[in-house]
């Protein structure tokens, strides 16, 4: 295999090339014997002596158009006859800019950080020697492809600065395992502000992190807010400089979005700026003609503005979940926890159970897919819904090897602690994370189908040591947070920005404040809600319109002191990347031009024949 | 050499015309030098004791009071000596062409002067020299020389001849001076033509010059656009180019060398006729005969 002009170029019959040079010298034996000067006998070299001499030794081979043409036709046959096929062989790279939340912090310089990556990988795109093939993508909460695929070094500079970011968590681990495991580009480059775990294994990803300073980070933003009988109550939580003293303020608003008063400020004493400081505020808002109001907080030195902002509308319950399990609630600890209201259904062929309301499976099959969250707890053995499937073989003594400390559903866990006498291991489902593992598969699969997300737990996340004192484990707390924020009625209640799913059918969808226009809302119910504010829809069970708020509540985005390395995936082979480029066959174009040119020769003697004769 | 009855027949119309008076060894039809007896008259005399007195001028007598004699001119015949060029150059296999219309040429001349009753020697430089023929039955000993010389000197062997030398040794086996008639190609130096010219000049002879060129030295051409060429004396081999430039300058050249040779033979009063071997060598040798002047 040899490299030409980007293209790798190999041959099914090398053999057949000898005929090059075989041919090659034969035509030059040929039209030197034909060109070779006639050696005549002449009376005297007397007057021929002083013409100019030209030594026979030396005379230069100056073939004939002729030559060239047959060179041209033997050279095609015997590369049309050696089987030569081409593989692009310019290297391929993936740009992926991270556009997460995170990536507007400012930096002291005045720019932000993702202005700051934009201009790095431009910079890198339109400076690679080789003329290697560019595609771009922006990740976030999903991968998002905005260029055509392997575009140019000044094509790719382009389409990067054409990035804008967005107000999504970022989902990069599992956005570049799928660019890896595609086998598609011989490098990814990452340009985000998080950095690189250290690892020995080879990987393709090369990431670029923006220097930033996680301890003078300082940021404020609002991570809860809800509203309960009348009075609205919002979670603030700063880092740094921004510690100090928040100021939280809002503006209520009627339900045809005409204001209907202002929330006065309340000034929060947050504490040490040495780690997250949470605080709630209660708030008043004006009168009883409010139906939704705009939350905002304000804090010195706040480099993250845009959640800063919350929206919140008037009496939204608590979070009905339903659970499918055999135990009670109160045997499974459930009634502990505050801020969801749970419904317990025998099954889901339970009148009362609801494929649009976010379902807690314990020890069930999971139900088909719904459009609602979905946590799967000790699933029977046999497939998933999502993909993947539950183990049939129960395995006991396992030891947790592997995690992602990075993931919310592990924050503030030691998964070293986590004992697990026995549990059924789980395949993930393709382009699902595999949260917890253990060295027979993994115990926690994390994971987004449909705009919902689902959590399947090979674990018993509800070890209740009795009925009497039921205990929850911080992983459940933050695998429910994790599943059901910004769902329908939890404590954050509302959607957050990017693709959501409403309930199949709705219809009149639109924002109601700020004013923006109006979201695309698929028949599925899949809704693309670009902005906090509050949207207004009919759902089809009620006809009624809802209310239904849009926050940023991405606590991994907002805390800016939390370092989160980005665990490489692994090289896939080599020959998987090479395999996954289709050679293109050049034997029958090269037969085929061949066949023009013998053609375009045949016609050209035939031309110059035709004049002779004229003469 | 067979010459065909319609070649005959128009070379039966030539008779040889010189330009000056010889004398002759035998009676002849050319006026000779030698005063006598002939019908022409040409000048008188003083009688002298001996002379037959028929030849007395009585009516010069009766006017003048002088014995005088009447003087005519006599006819004699004219030695003819053909001198060939036998170098390679006209030798050479190769050159076949131009070979075969010197011998033509000269055979030619013989057959008109054998005709005539001249007397006809052949010498062919480098080669044989044949004996004096006589009248017009020699012709056959005549053909069979030549014949003879070409299958003896036609060979493919190089040689290097110097023309010069070779002239002043065949001018010596000159008796009777007369026409002489030297056929060679002349591309050589004109010094040497001079010399070789000269040579013959020495003899009182009135020389005439047939230059016999080949195809091959009028023009050459190639159609790769150059040439190797082999001297056929020297056997040298040298590389020619011949774009249109050269060939021109070839020509250039050729002219420049014929009018030099052309100018000398003029100033030395020597007729000088040239030919090419080009097509048959009859028909070549019959228009030769008849552009040199000297046959009429």
């Amino acid at each position: 295999m040899i490299s030409l002009l980007g293209f790798s170029l190999s041959a099914l019959a090398p053999a057949a090339l000898v005929a090059l040079p075989i041919g090659l010298a034969t035509l030059v034996y040929i039209y030197r014997a034909r060109g070779k000067a006639p050696e005549i006998v002449v009376s005297t070299l007397f007057l021929l002596r002083q013409l100019p001499e030209r030594l026979t030794a030396r005379k230069s081979f100056v073939p004939p158009l002729q030559f060239w043409i047959d060179l041209a036709i033997v050279l095609l046959l015997a590369l049309a006859a050696a089987g030569i096929s081409a593989i692009d062989a310019a290297k391929r790279i993936a740009i992926v800019v991270d556009s997460s939340l995170s990536m507007s912090a400012k930096l002291p310089s005045g720019t932000t950080r993702f202005a700051d990556a934009v201009r790095l990988a431009s910079a890198d795109a339109s400076s690679q020697f080789g003329s290697p093939r560019f595609t771009v993508y922006s990740a976030a909460n999903s991968l998002r492809r905005v260029s055509e695929p392997n575009i140019s070094g000044s094509a790719a500079a382009s389409a990067v600065s054409g990035l804008s970011p967005s107000l999504e968590p970022d989902r990069l681990e599992s956005a570049l395992r799928a660019l890896v495991a595609e086998g598609t580009f011989d490098s990814v480059w990452v340009y985000t502000d998080r950095p690189l775990a250290t690892t020995s294994a080879p990987t393709p990803v090369k990431v670029t992190t923006i220097p930033s300073d996680p301890k003078t980070a300082s940021n404020a933003w609002i991570s809860a807010a809800s509203s309960t009988a009348g009075t609205i109550s919002a979670e603030v939580r700063s880092i740094g400089e921004s510690s100090g003293s928040v100021s939280v303020s809002g503006e209520c608003f009627g339900a045809d979005g005409k204001p209907a008063g202002r929330i006065p400020p309340v000034s929060v004493k947050t504490g040490a700026a040495s780690a997250v400081n949470v605080s709630t505020v209660q708030l008043s808002p004006p009168g009883a003609a409010w139906q939704f109001c705009s939350i905002e907080a304000k804090a010195a030195g706040d480099s993250l503005s845009p959640d800063n902002e919350a929206w919140v509308t008037r009496d939204s319950q608590g979070s009905d979940v339903q659970v499918m399990s055999s135990l009670t609630l109160r045997e499974l600890g459930l009634g502990r926890i505050s801020g969801y209201s749970f419904m317990r259904v025998e099954s889901a062929d339970d009148p009362l159970f609801s494929r649009s309301t976010p379902t807690i499976a314990h020890r069930v099959r999971p139900p088909k897919l719904l459009a609602a969250p979905v946590l799967s707890v000790a699933p029977p053995p046999g497939s998933l819904p999502w993909g993947g499937s539950v183990s049939d073989k129960e395995a006991t003594g396992l030891a947790v090897t592997r995690w992602q400390p990075s993931h919310p559903i592990l924050q503030y866990a030691n998964p070293t602690l986590i004992s697990i006498p026995r549990a059924r291991t789980i395949t993930c489902a393709p382009g699902a994370e595999e949260v917890l593992s253990s060295s027979a598969g993994a115990l926690i699969c994390a994971g987004v189908r449909s705009g919902r997300r689902y959590v399947v737990s090979a674990l018993e996340l509800f070890p209740f040591d009795g009925a009497a004192s039921p205990t929850v484990s911080i992983v459940t707390l933050n695998a429910l947070k994790w599943l059901f924020r910004g769902e329908a009625g939890g404590p954050e209640a509302g959607l957050t920005p990017g693709q959501a799913l409403l309930p199949a059918g709705s219809v009149g969808l639109r924002y109601l404040a700020p004013a923006l226009p109006a979201p695309s809302l698929s028949a599925e119910g899949a809704a693309s809600l670009p902005s906090p504010g509050v949207i207004v829809f009919s759902p089809p069970s009620t006809g009624r319109p809802e209310l239904r708020s849009v926050n940023i509540h991405a606590e991994e985005e907002s805390d800016l002191s939390r370092l989160r390395p980005i665990e490489p995936p692994q090289a896939p082979a080599a020959q998987a990347r090479v395999g996954s480029r289709a050679p293109l066959s050049l034997a029958p174009w090269l037969a085929a031009l061949a066949l023009l040119v013998i053609t375009l020769d045949v016609l050209r003697r035939m031309r110059s024949r035709n004049s002779w004769g004229a003469r | 050499m067979q010459l065909s009855q319609d070649t005959l027949r128009i070379l039966n119309a030539f008779a040889m015309r010189t330009r000056r008076s010889f004398y002759g060894i035998r009676q002849g039809s050319h006026r000779s030098q030698r005063r006598g007896h002939g019908v022409e008259f040409s000048d008188f005399r003083n009688y002298e004791l001996g002379d037959n007195p028929r030849y007395i001028d009585w009516n010069l007598f009766a006017r003048s009071d002088k014995l005088l004699v009447k003087r005519y001119l006599e006819e004699e015949n004219v030695a003819i000596y053909i001198v060939i060029d036998g170098s390679r150059s006209l030798t050479h296999p190769s050159l076949r062409a131009k070979w075969d219309l010197a011998t033509h040429v000269a055979a030619f001349a013989s057959y008109i002067g054998l005709s005539s009753q001249d007397p006809v020697v052949i010498s062919v430089l480098g080669g044989p020299h044949s004996q004096r023929f006589w009248g017009g039955r020699s012709f056959g000993p005549l053909s069979s020389f030549l014949r003879q010389a070409t299958e003896t000197l036609v060979s493919p062997d190089a040689r290097e001849l110097s023309l010069p030398e070779e002239a002043r040794r065949a001018a010596t086996r000159v008796s009777f001076p007369g026409i002489c008639l030297v056929i060679s190609d002349f591309l050589y130096p004109v010094e040497d033509v001079a010399a070789t010219l000269a040579a013959f000049r020495a003899r009182n002879m009135e020389v005439h010059a047939v230059q016999v060129l080949g195809e091959t030295d009028v023009s050459l051409e190639s159609s790769s656009g150059a040439l190797t060429v082999s001297d056929s004396e020297t056997a040298e081999v040298r590389g020619v180019a011949l774009d249109s430039a050269s060939s021109a300058r070839y020509a250039e050249l050729l002219e420049d060398h014929v009018r030099k040779v052309r100018e000398h033979c003029l100033g030395c009063h020597i007729k000088f006729t040239s030919t090419t071997a080009a097509g048959s060598p009859v028909d070549e040798g019959i228009d030769t005969i008849r552009r040199m002047g000297l046959f009429v």
